[in-house]
Protein backbone atom coordinates (compact mmCIF):
# COMPACT_ATOMS: atom_id res chain seq x y z
CA UNK A 1 0.00 0.00 0.00
CA UNK A 2 1.19 3.24 -1.18
CA UNK A 3 0.78 5.84 1.27
CA UNK A 4 2.79 9.06 1.73
CA UNK A 5 2.54 11.37 4.65
CA UNK A 6 1.09 14.85 3.81
CA UNK A 7 4.01 17.28 3.53
CA UNK A 8 3.44 20.85 4.55
CA UNK A 9 3.45 23.20 1.93
CA UNK A 10 4.57 26.29 4.20
CA UNK A 11 8.09 26.53 3.80
CA UNK A 12 9.05 28.31 7.50
CA UNK A 13 7.02 25.44 9.12
CA UNK A 14 8.14 22.51 7.09
CA UNK A 15 11.16 21.23 9.27
CA UNK A 16 8.84 21.66 12.19
CA UNK A 17 6.22 19.43 10.33
CA UNK A 18 8.98 16.99 9.53
CA UNK A 19 9.93 16.93 13.29
CA UNK A 20 6.31 16.16 14.29
CA UNK A 21 5.84 13.48 11.80
CA UNK A 22 9.47 11.83 12.80
CA UNK A 23 8.35 11.86 16.42
CA UNK A 24 5.38 10.52 15.88
CA UNK A 25 7.05 7.64 13.36
CA UNK A 26 9.38 7.12 16.53
CA UNK A 27 6.47 6.26 19.24
CA UNK A 28 4.90 4.42 16.97
CA UNK A 29 7.42 1.70 16.20
CA UNK A 30 8.36 1.79 19.84
CA UNK A 31 5.43 1.00 20.90
CA UNK A 32 5.08 -1.77 17.91
CA UNK A 33 8.15 -3.44 19.80
CA UNK A 34 6.45 -3.23 23.00
CA UNK A 35 8.55 -0.72 24.48
CA UNK A 36 6.07 1.37 26.32
CA UNK A 37 7.30 3.30 28.32
CA UNK A 38 9.92 5.08 25.89
CA UNK A 39 6.96 5.22 23.63
CA UNK A 40 4.81 6.74 26.18
CA UNK A 41 7.79 9.31 26.50
CA UNK A 42 8.26 10.40 23.09
CA UNK A 43 4.56 10.71 22.66
CA UNK A 44 4.12 12.93 26.09
CA UNK A 45 7.13 14.70 26.07
CA UNK A 46 8.52 15.11 22.01
CA UNK A 47 5.54 14.59 20.56
CA UNK A 48 3.77 17.30 22.19
CA UNK A 49 6.04 19.92 22.00
CA UNK A 50 6.95 18.99 18.24
CA UNK A 51 2.79 19.48 17.74
CA UNK A 52 2.81 23.00 19.24
CA UNK A 53 5.88 24.37 17.70
CA UNK A 54 4.31 23.55 14.39
CA UNK A 55 0.83 24.74 14.90
CA UNK A 56 2.05 28.01 16.13
CA UNK A 57 4.39 28.22 12.87
CA UNK A 58 1.35 27.90 10.25
CA UNK A 59 -1.05 30.39 9.57
CA UNK A 60 -3.74 27.42 8.96
CA UNK A 61 -6.75 27.19 10.55
CA UNK A 62 -7.58 24.99 13.34
CA UNK A 63 -9.69 22.38 11.59
CA UNK A 64 -6.99 21.95 8.64
CA UNK A 65 -4.38 21.32 11.17
CA UNK A 66 -6.60 18.49 12.55
CA UNK A 67 -7.05 17.18 9.35
CA UNK A 68 -3.60 17.08 7.85
CA UNK A 69 -2.50 15.52 11.46
CA UNK A 70 -5.01 12.68 11.58
CA UNK A 71 -4.22 12.01 7.53
CA UNK A 72 -0.48 11.88 8.91
CA UNK A 73 -1.45 9.47 11.86
CA UNK A 74 -3.04 7.38 8.85
CA UNK A 75 -0.37 7.42 6.84
CA UNK A 76 2.39 6.48 8.98
CA UNK A 77 0.22 3.97 10.82
CA UNK A 78 -0.37 2.39 7.32
CA UNK A 79 3.54 2.56 6.29
CA UNK A 80 4.21 0.78 9.54
CA UNK A 81 1.98 -1.95 9.09
CA UNK A 82 2.86 -2.44 6.05
CA UNK A 83 7.03 -2.67 6.83
CA UNK A 84 5.62 -5.07 10.08
CA UNK A 85 3.46 -7.15 7.29
CA UNK A 86 6.96 -7.44 5.14
CA UNK A 87 9.31 -8.45 8.03
CA UNK A 88 6.37 -11.02 8.89
CA UNK A 89 6.92 -11.98 5.06
CA UNK A 90 10.73 -12.44 5.20
CA UNK A 91 10.90 -14.33 8.60
CA UNK A 92 8.12 -16.80 7.07
CA UNK A 93 10.34 -17.09 4.37
CA UNK A 94 13.95 -17.98 6.06
CA UNK A 95 11.80 -19.96 8.40
CA UNK A 96 9.98 -22.01 6.09
CA UNK A 97 10.67 -21.52 2.00
CA UNK A 98 14.56 -21.49 2.85
CA UNK A 99 15.35 -24.15 4.42
CA UNK A 100 13.81 -26.59 2.81
CA UNK A 101 15.64 -24.79 -0.45
CA UNK A 102 19.19 -25.26 1.77
CA UNK A 103 18.61 -28.70 2.95
CA UNK A 104 18.02 -29.57 -0.57
CA UNK A 105 21.39 -28.08 -2.09
CA UNK A 106 23.08 -29.40 1.15
CA UNK A 107 22.01 -33.32 -0.02
CA UNK A 108 23.33 -32.29 -3.57
CA UNK A 109 26.72 -31.01 -1.89
CA UNK A 110 27.00 -33.41 0.31
CA UNK A 111 26.57 -36.41 -1.92
CA UNK A 112 29.23 -34.43 -4.16
CA UNK A 113 31.61 -34.21 -1.76
CA UNK A 114 31.14 -37.57 -0.43
CA UNK A 115 31.71 -38.88 -3.83
CA UNK A 116 35.03 -36.76 -3.98
CA UNK A 117 36.23 -38.18 -1.03
CA UNK A 118 35.78 -41.75 -1.80
CA UNK A 119 38.52 -41.26 -4.89
CA UNK A 120 42.11 -41.09 -3.06
CA UNK A 121 43.41 -38.77 -5.61
CA UNK A 122 40.98 -35.66 -4.89
CA UNK A 123 41.73 -34.11 -1.90
CA UNK A 124 38.40 -32.83 0.21
CA UNK A 125 36.76 -29.81 -2.05
CA UNK A 126 35.57 -26.36 -0.80
CA UNK A 127 32.37 -27.42 1.59
CA UNK A 128 29.26 -25.08 1.04
CA UNK A 129 27.28 -25.24 4.26
CA UNK A 130 23.97 -24.19 4.70
CA UNK A 131 21.92 -23.02 7.63
CA UNK A 132 19.72 -25.97 8.31
CA UNK A 133 20.30 -29.53 9.47
CA UNK A 134 20.66 -31.79 6.11
CA UNK A 135 19.30 -34.92 6.01
CA UNK A 136 21.27 -38.07 6.56
CA UNK A 137 23.68 -38.64 3.77
CA UNK A 138 23.99 -41.54 1.50
CA UNK A 139 26.64 -44.42 3.08
CA UNK A 140 30.13 -42.89 1.87
CA UNK A 141 33.19 -45.05 2.35
CA UNK A 142 35.59 -42.85 4.02
CA UNK A 143 39.25 -43.66 3.53
CA UNK A 144 41.37 -45.08 6.24
CA UNK A 145 44.24 -42.16 6.66
CA UNK A 146 47.45 -42.19 8.19
CA UNK A 147 48.07 -39.68 10.78
CA UNK A 148 48.67 -36.25 10.17
CA UNK A 149 51.73 -34.83 11.33
CA UNK A 150 51.28 -32.31 13.88
CA UNK A 151 52.72 -29.65 11.76
CA UNK A 152 51.30 -30.48 8.79
CA UNK A 153 47.86 -28.26 9.23
CA UNK A 154 46.87 -29.53 5.26
CA UNK A 155 46.47 -32.54 6.14
CA UNK A 156 45.05 -32.17 9.53
CA UNK A 157 42.48 -29.72 7.57
CA UNK A 158 41.48 -33.17 5.37
CA UNK A 159 41.71 -35.17 8.57
CA UNK A 160 39.08 -33.08 10.48
CA UNK A 161 37.01 -32.66 7.00
CA UNK A 162 36.84 -36.95 7.11
CA UNK A 163 36.34 -37.03 10.70
CA UNK A 164 33.25 -34.56 10.46
CA UNK A 165 31.63 -36.16 7.28
CA UNK A 166 32.01 -39.37 8.56
CA UNK A 167 30.04 -38.37 11.76
CA UNK A 168 27.64 -36.81 9.55
CA UNK A 169 26.67 -39.90 7.94
CA UNK A 170 26.41 -41.69 11.42
CA UNK A 171 24.18 -39.33 12.14
CA UNK B 1 13.68 8.36 12.45
CA UNK B 2 15.53 7.48 15.35
CA UNK B 3 14.22 4.02 15.92
CA UNK B 4 16.70 1.87 17.31
CA UNK B 5 18.08 -0.92 14.88
CA UNK B 6 18.48 -4.51 16.73
CA UNK B 7 22.24 -4.46 16.67
CA UNK B 8 23.72 -0.96 17.24
CA UNK B 9 27.13 0.52 17.84
CA UNK B 10 30.43 -1.25 18.35
CA UNK B 11 31.68 0.08 21.72
CA UNK B 12 34.42 -1.95 22.78
CA UNK B 13 37.56 -0.32 22.23
CA UNK B 14 39.80 -2.93 20.74
CA UNK B 15 43.84 -2.58 19.82
CA UNK B 16 43.90 -2.69 15.81
CA UNK B 17 45.55 -2.05 13.58
CA UNK B 18 44.29 0.06 10.07
CA UNK B 19 44.92 -2.16 6.87
CA UNK B 20 47.72 -0.85 4.51
CA UNK B 21 45.62 0.67 1.59
CA UNK B 22 47.25 1.37 -1.64
CA UNK B 23 50.78 0.48 -1.16
CA UNK B 24 49.97 -2.38 1.32
CA UNK B 25 48.18 -4.38 -1.57
CA UNK B 26 51.19 -6.32 -2.56
CA UNK B 27 50.34 -7.93 1.14
CA UNK B 28 47.15 -9.08 0.68
CA UNK B 29 46.53 -12.56 -0.15
CA UNK B 30 44.62 -12.90 -3.67
CA UNK B 31 41.56 -14.96 -3.82
CA UNK B 32 42.62 -16.85 -6.30
CA UNK B 33 39.33 -19.24 -6.62
CA UNK B 34 37.35 -15.88 -7.99
CA UNK B 35 39.92 -14.73 -9.97
CA UNK B 36 38.82 -11.24 -8.26
CA UNK B 37 42.20 -9.45 -6.57
CA UNK B 38 40.30 -9.29 -2.86
CA UNK B 39 42.17 -8.35 0.67
CA UNK B 40 41.48 -11.39 2.43
CA UNK B 41 41.83 -10.93 5.86
CA UNK B 42 42.47 -14.19 7.53
CA UNK B 43 41.18 -14.51 11.60
CA UNK B 44 42.03 -16.96 14.28
CA UNK B 45 38.96 -16.67 16.39
CA UNK B 46 38.76 -18.16 19.73
CA UNK B 47 34.99 -18.16 20.81
CA UNK B 48 35.52 -18.72 24.52
CA UNK B 49 32.63 -18.91 27.08
CA UNK B 50 33.31 -16.38 29.08
CA UNK B 51 36.21 -14.16 26.78
CA UNK B 52 36.57 -14.39 22.66
CA UNK B 53 39.90 -13.87 21.40
CA UNK B 54 40.27 -12.91 17.59
CA UNK B 55 43.73 -12.47 16.12
CA UNK B 56 43.78 -11.12 12.59
CA UNK B 57 46.34 -10.53 9.67
CA UNK B 58 46.33 -10.14 5.78
CA UNK B 59 47.38 -13.05 4.06
CA UNK B 60 51.31 -12.85 3.97
CA UNK B 61 51.50 -10.41 6.69
CA UNK B 62 53.09 -10.46 9.62
CA UNK B 63 51.75 -7.43 11.68
CA UNK B 64 48.28 -8.10 13.53
CA UNK B 65 45.88 -6.04 11.75
CA UNK B 66 42.96 -7.29 14.44
CA UNK B 67 43.48 -7.95 17.82
CA UNK B 68 40.85 -8.34 20.05
CA UNK B 69 39.50 -9.81 23.72
CA UNK B 70 36.09 -8.97 24.32
CA UNK B 71 33.94 -11.01 26.95
CA UNK B 72 31.60 -13.01 25.47
CA UNK B 73 28.12 -11.28 26.91
CA UNK B 74 25.51 -9.67 24.98
CA UNK B 75 23.34 -7.35 26.94
CA UNK B 76 19.77 -6.43 25.62
CA UNK B 77 18.24 -3.14 26.55
CA UNK B 78 15.06 -3.74 29.56
CA UNK B 79 12.07 -2.63 28.15
CA UNK B 80 11.19 0.94 29.79
CA UNK B 81 15.05 2.37 29.87
CA UNK B 82 14.46 5.92 28.79
CA UNK B 83 16.21 7.31 26.15
CA UNK B 84 20.38 8.09 26.23
CA UNK B 85 20.37 6.16 29.33
CA UNK B 86 22.89 3.43 27.43
CA UNK B 87 25.50 4.33 25.61
CA UNK B 88 24.64 6.03 21.30
CA UNK B 89 20.67 5.05 22.89
CA UNK B 90 21.70 1.29 21.92
CA UNK B 91 19.38 -1.55 22.05
CA UNK B 92 22.60 -3.60 22.62
CA UNK B 93 25.62 -4.13 23.93
CA UNK B 94 28.48 -6.45 24.00
CA UNK B 95 31.45 -7.19 26.12
CA UNK B 96 32.68 -4.55 28.80
CA UNK B 97 29.95 -2.31 27.92
CA UNK B 98 27.53 -4.87 28.69
CA UNK B 99 28.73 -6.07 31.86
CA UNK B 100 29.15 -2.37 33.35
CA UNK B 101 25.68 -0.88 32.03
CA UNK B 102 24.26 -4.58 33.46
CA UNK B 103 21.49 -2.82 35.43
CA UNK B 104 19.43 -1.93 32.73
CA UNK B 105 20.04 -4.69 30.37
CA UNK B 106 19.06 -8.39 30.15
CA UNK B 107 22.29 -10.37 29.64
CA UNK B 108 22.39 -13.23 27.56
CA UNK B 109 25.28 -15.60 27.13
CA UNK B 110 25.84 -16.44 23.86
CA UNK B 111 28.01 -19.78 25.06
CA UNK B 112 28.15 -22.16 27.67
CA UNK B 113 30.03 -25.04 27.89
CA UNK B 114 32.07 -24.18 24.94
CA UNK B 115 29.64 -24.39 22.42
CA UNK B 116 26.66 -22.41 21.31
CA UNK B 117 23.42 -21.84 23.98
CA UNK B 118 21.98 -19.29 22.86
CA UNK B 119 21.56 -18.77 18.71
CA UNK B 120 20.55 -15.14 18.83
CA UNK B 121 22.55 -13.66 21.14
CA UNK B 122 25.82 -15.40 19.15
CA UNK B 123 24.52 -14.13 16.40
CA UNK B 124 24.38 -10.63 17.42
CA UNK B 125 27.75 -11.47 19.32
CA UNK B 126 29.29 -12.53 16.46
CA UNK B 127 27.92 -9.57 14.11
CA UNK B 128 29.21 -7.20 16.79
CA UNK B 129 32.60 -8.42 16.66
CA UNK B 130 32.60 -7.94 12.60
CA UNK B 131 31.71 -4.23 13.18
CA UNK B 132 34.83 -4.47 15.31
CA UNK B 133 37.06 -5.31 12.48
CA UNK B 134 37.98 -1.94 10.31
CA UNK B 135 38.25 -3.95 6.45
CA UNK B 136 38.32 -1.96 3.30
CA UNK B 137 34.89 -3.32 1.57
CA UNK B 138 35.25 -5.47 -0.93
CA UNK B 139 37.72 -7.61 1.59
CA UNK B 140 37.37 -11.24 2.61
CA UNK B 141 37.14 -12.61 5.40
CA UNK B 142 38.40 -15.50 6.57
CA UNK B 143 38.32 -17.58 10.11
CA UNK B 144 39.92 -20.19 12.02
CA UNK B 145 37.51 -21.10 14.62
CA UNK B 146 37.85 -23.47 17.53
CA UNK B 147 35.99 -26.04 18.84
CA UNK B 148 35.87 -27.94 21.95
CA UNK B 149 37.53 -31.50 21.07
CA UNK B 150 34.13 -33.42 21.47
CA UNK B 151 32.03 -30.83 19.69
CA UNK B 152 28.63 -32.52 17.85
CA UNK B 153 27.59 -32.00 14.39
CA UNK B 154 25.24 -29.90 15.72
CA UNK B 155 27.42 -27.72 17.32
CA UNK B 156 29.55 -27.04 14.50
CA UNK B 157 26.43 -26.48 12.43
CA UNK B 158 25.29 -23.77 14.99
CA UNK B 159 28.70 -21.95 15.18
CA UNK B 160 28.78 -21.95 11.41
CA UNK B 161 25.00 -20.61 11.24
CA UNK B 162 26.14 -17.76 13.76
CA UNK B 163 29.24 -16.44 11.34
CA UNK B 164 27.64 -17.27 8.15
CA UNK B 165 27.34 -13.66 5.95
CA UNK B 166 29.49 -12.02 8.42
CA UNK B 167 32.82 -14.42 7.63
CA UNK B 168 33.23 -15.17 4.30
CA UNK B 169 34.65 -19.06 5.04
CA UNK B 170 35.61 -20.29 7.67
CA UNK B 171 37.55 -23.78 8.95
CA UNK B 172 36.88 -25.01 12.58
CA UNK B 173 39.62 -27.46 14.21
CA UNK B 174 39.62 -28.69 17.62
CA UNK B 175 40.70 -26.40 20.53
CA UNK B 176 43.17 -27.58 22.63
CA UNK B 177 45.49 -28.20 19.19
CA UNK B 178 45.03 -25.00 18.30
CA UNK B 179 45.99 -23.45 22.03
CA UNK B 180 49.49 -26.11 21.19
CA UNK B 181 50.06 -24.45 17.85
CA UNK B 182 49.45 -20.87 19.13
CA UNK B 183 52.25 -22.03 21.94
CA UNK B 184 54.47 -23.45 19.55
CA UNK B 185 57.43 -20.79 19.12
CA UNK B 186 59.10 -21.44 15.41
CA UNK B 187 61.33 -18.75 16.08
CA UNK B 188 63.29 -20.90 18.36
CA UNK B 189 62.53 -24.54 16.21
CA UNK B 190 66.32 -24.31 15.86
CA UNK B 191 67.68 -23.56 19.48
CA UNK B 192 68.73 -26.98 20.93
CA UNK B 193 67.44 -26.21 24.28
CA UNK B 194 63.62 -25.79 23.29
CA UNK B 195 61.17 -27.76 23.33
CA UNK B 196 58.80 -28.10 20.54
CA UNK B 197 55.69 -28.33 22.46
CA UNK B 198 54.04 -30.48 19.31
CA UNK B 199 56.47 -33.31 19.89
CA UNK B 200 55.85 -34.83 22.75
CA UNK B 201 53.39 -33.03 25.43
CA UNK B 202 50.23 -32.76 27.42
CA UNK B 203 48.19 -29.63 26.89
CA UNK B 204 45.30 -28.60 30.00
CA UNK B 205 43.69 -25.74 28.57
CA UNK B 206 41.36 -24.83 31.57
CA UNK B 207 38.72 -21.94 30.12
CA UNK B 208 35.55 -20.68 30.89
CA UNK B 209 33.07 -23.21 30.15
CA UNK B 210 35.01 -26.49 29.25
CA UNK B 211 38.79 -28.07 30.29
CA UNK B 212 40.23 -29.15 27.90
CA UNK B 213 43.22 -31.59 28.17
CA UNK B 214 45.08 -32.76 24.57
CA UNK B 215 48.26 -35.07 23.90
CA UNK B 216 50.11 -34.26 21.41
CA UNK B 217 52.68 -36.33 20.51
CA UNK B 218 54.23 -35.36 16.56
CA UNK B 219 50.34 -36.15 15.23
CA UNK B 220 47.43 -34.66 15.05
CA UNK B 221 45.61 -35.96 17.93
CA UNK B 222 43.15 -38.72 17.54
CA UNK B 223 39.88 -38.32 19.47
CA UNK B 224 41.12 -40.55 21.99
CA UNK B 225 44.22 -38.39 22.95
CA UNK B 226 41.69 -35.31 23.47
CA UNK B 227 39.19 -34.84 26.35
CA UNK B 228 36.90 -32.00 26.90
CA UNK B 229 35.56 -31.69 30.52
CA UNK B 230 32.63 -29.74 31.39
CA UNK B 231 33.86 -28.60 34.67
CA UNK B 232 35.88 -25.55 34.21
CA UNK B 233 35.99 -21.87 35.50
CA UNK B 234 32.14 -21.67 35.41
CA UNK B 235 31.70 -24.64 37.84
CA UNK B 236 34.13 -23.59 39.95
CA UNK B 237 32.30 -20.19 40.69
CA UNK B 238 29.30 -22.17 40.69
CA UNK B 239 30.75 -24.05 43.54
CA UNK B 240 32.42 -20.91 44.94
CA UNK B 241 28.94 -19.31 45.09
CA UNK B 242 26.98 -22.29 46.71
CA UNK B 243 29.79 -22.65 49.31
CA UNK B 244 29.91 -18.58 50.19
CA UNK B 245 25.80 -18.80 50.51
CA UNK B 246 25.81 -21.50 53.01
CA UNK B 247 28.55 -20.27 54.78
CA UNK B 248 27.14 -16.18 54.98
CA UNK B 249 23.67 -16.84 54.02
CA UNK B 250 22.95 -12.84 54.41
CA UNK B 251 25.22 -12.15 51.81
CA UNK B 252 24.26 -12.46 48.38
CA UNK B 253 26.75 -11.45 45.90
CA UNK B 254 26.16 -11.29 42.22
CA UNK B 255 28.16 -14.28 40.04
CA UNK B 256 30.05 -11.05 38.54
CA UNK B 257 31.52 -10.57 42.48
CA UNK B 258 32.24 -14.43 42.82
CA UNK B 259 34.03 -14.46 39.66
CA UNK B 260 36.22 -11.55 40.54
CA UNK B 261 37.06 -12.93 43.78
CA UNK B 262 37.70 -16.09 41.99
CA UNK B 263 39.85 -14.48 39.75
CA UNK B 264 41.62 -12.56 42.27
CA UNK B 265 42.04 -14.69 45.05
CA UNK B 266 41.90 -18.60 43.68
CA UNK B 267 43.92 -21.17 45.00
CA UNK B 268 44.67 -24.78 45.43
CA UNK B 269 46.81 -26.42 48.02
CA UNK B 270 47.44 -24.61 51.20
CA UNK B 271 46.50 -21.38 51.50
CA UNK B 272 49.56 -18.46 52.92
CA UNK B 273 46.94 -16.46 54.63
CA UNK B 274 43.53 -16.61 55.17
CA UNK B 275 41.56 -14.99 52.45
CA UNK B 276 39.45 -11.98 53.81
CA UNK B 277 37.55 -9.89 51.44
CA UNK B 278 35.73 -7.37 51.79
CA UNK B 279 31.98 -6.76 49.71
CA UNK B 280 28.65 -4.65 49.57
CA UNK B 281 26.22 -6.25 51.32
CA UNK B 282 23.14 -3.60 51.63
CA UNK B 283 25.45 -1.03 51.50
CA UNK B 284 27.61 -2.00 54.02
CA UNK B 285 31.21 -3.13 53.99
CA UNK B 286 31.49 -6.95 55.31
CA UNK B 287 34.63 -8.90 55.83
CA UNK B 288 33.94 -12.24 54.65
CA UNK B 289 36.73 -15.15 54.94
CA UNK B 290 36.47 -17.21 51.95
CA UNK B 291 39.28 -19.65 52.48
CA UNK B 292 37.98 -22.47 52.64
CA UNK B 293 36.00 -22.05 49.92
CA UNK B 294 38.06 -21.04 47.20
CA UNK B 295 39.77 -24.50 48.36
CA UNK B 296 37.16 -26.29 48.33
CA UNK B 297 35.69 -25.21 44.80
CA UNK B 298 39.46 -25.05 43.21
CA UNK B 299 40.13 -27.81 44.13
CA UNK B 300 37.74 -29.77 42.50
CA UNK B 301 38.56 -28.46 39.28
CA UNK B 302 42.27 -29.69 40.42
CA UNK B 303 40.55 -33.13 41.13
CA UNK B 304 39.16 -33.26 37.59
CA UNK B 305 41.97 -32.43 35.65
CA UNK B 306 44.31 -34.71 37.87
CA UNK B 307 42.08 -37.78 36.57
CA UNK B 308 41.71 -36.55 33.16
CA UNK B 309 45.38 -35.71 33.16
CA UNK B 310 46.45 -39.32 33.97
CA UNK B 311 44.26 -40.75 31.33
CA UNK B 312 46.07 -39.49 28.48
CA UNK B 313 49.68 -40.11 30.30
CA UNK B 314 48.56 -43.77 29.97
CA UNK B 315 48.14 -43.62 26.36
CA UNK B 316 51.64 -43.10 25.78
CA UNK B 317 54.30 -45.57 25.16
CA UNK B 318 56.41 -46.24 27.63
CA UNK B 319 59.29 -44.48 25.40
CA UNK B 320 57.78 -41.57 25.26
CA UNK B 321 56.11 -40.77 28.55
CA UNK B 322 59.72 -40.11 30.19
CA UNK B 323 59.92 -36.91 28.08
CA UNK B 324 55.74 -36.86 28.11
CA UNK B 325 56.38 -36.02 31.72
CA UNK B 326 58.46 -33.38 30.99
CA UNK B 327 55.79 -30.96 28.83
CA UNK B 328 52.79 -31.07 30.91
CA UNK B 329 51.07 -27.02 30.15
CA UNK B 330 48.71 -25.75 31.76
CA UNK B 331 47.24 -22.68 30.07
CA UNK B 332 43.74 -20.57 29.74
CA UNK B 333 42.37 -18.25 32.21
CA UNK B 334 42.09 -21.35 34.40
CA UNK B 335 46.03 -21.67 35.06
CA UNK B 336 45.88 -18.44 36.65
CA UNK B 337 44.96 -20.64 39.66
CA UNK B 338 47.92 -20.25 42.01
CA UNK B 339 49.38 -23.27 42.57
CA UNK B 340 47.94 -25.14 40.55
CA UNK B 341 50.86 -26.29 38.91
CA UNK B 342 52.26 -27.24 41.70
CA UNK B 343 50.04 -28.86 43.25
CA UNK B 344 49.12 -30.87 40.01
CA UNK B 345 52.82 -31.91 39.96
CA UNK B 346 52.18 -33.31 43.37
CA UNK B 347 49.78 -35.44 42.84
CA UNK B 348 51.55 -37.03 39.59
CA UNK B 349 55.01 -37.41 41.92
CA UNK B 350 52.58 -39.03 45.09
CA UNK B 351 50.86 -41.08 42.22
CA UNK B 352 54.28 -42.91 41.35
CA UNK B 353 54.80 -40.66 37.83
CA UNK B 354 58.40 -40.08 37.48
CA UNK B 355 60.18 -36.29 37.98
CA UNK B 356 56.61 -34.89 36.77
CA UNK B 357 57.15 -31.28 35.58
CA UNK B 358 53.97 -29.51 35.00
CA UNK B 359 54.95 -25.46 33.54
CA UNK B 360 52.75 -22.44 32.73
CA UNK B 361 52.09 -21.38 29.62
CA UNK B 362 52.73 -17.89 30.71
CA UNK B 363 50.78 -14.74 30.58
CA UNK B 364 49.45 -14.62 27.10
CA UNK B 365 47.85 -17.52 27.94
CA UNK B 366 44.25 -16.24 26.82
CA UNK B 367 45.42 -15.92 23.21
CA UNK B 368 46.84 -19.29 22.21
CA UNK B 369 43.97 -20.71 21.14
CA UNK B 370 43.61 -17.55 18.68
CA UNK B 371 47.13 -17.41 18.20
CA UNK B 372 47.03 -20.86 16.56
CA UNK B 373 44.36 -20.36 14.89
CA UNK B 374 45.16 -17.87 13.05
CA UNK B 375 48.61 -19.82 12.18
CA UNK B 376 45.96 -22.45 10.75
CA UNK B 377 44.52 -20.34 8.95
CA UNK B 378 47.47 -19.10 6.61
CA UNK B 379 48.91 -22.61 6.44
CA UNK B 380 45.06 -24.00 5.27
CA UNK B 381 45.02 -24.66 1.66
CA UNK B 382 42.78 -22.74 -1.07
CA UNK B 383 40.11 -24.88 -1.76
CA UNK B 384 40.25 -26.15 2.92
CA UNK B 385 37.79 -22.70 3.61
CA UNK B 386 34.24 -23.53 3.52
CA UNK B 387 32.09 -21.08 2.15
CA UNK B 388 29.37 -20.50 4.71
CA UNK B 389 25.69 -19.41 2.93
CA UNK B 390 23.24 -17.55 4.66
Amino acid sequence: MLCEAPNQPEAGSAALWQRVVSDYRRASLLQRQRRLAESRFVLEQNLAASILDWSESTTEEGAVKVRRLDEMFRCELARLEDACLANEMNHRLADSLLPSLAEQIATEVRRAVAAQLVSPAIVAAPVVLVPSKPPAPPPAAVPSQARALASDIPSIIDTLFAQELAASAAA
Amino acid sequence: MNAPSPLLTATSTPRQVRPPELNGKGRFDICSSTGTERAVLLLGFDWGTNKSCIKGAYGGGTDLAADLIVPTLVGYAKDGVVENLLPDNASALFGEDAIRHRLHLNLARPMMDGVIHDAAAARDFARHLRSLLDVPAGSEIRAVIGMPANAEVAARDQLREAVAGLFDRVILIPEPFLAALGFRDESRLRDRDYVDPIRNSLFIDIGGGTTDLCLVQGYFPTAKEQISLRFAGDRVDALLHDAIRRTYPDCELTSFKVRELKERHAFVGTASTAVVVSVLVNGKVRKLDITEQLAHACSALLGEVFTAAKQLIGLSSPDNVEQLLQNLILTGGGSRIRGLDTELQRLLAAEGYEQPRVQLAGERHREFVALGALKAARQARENQWQQVLK
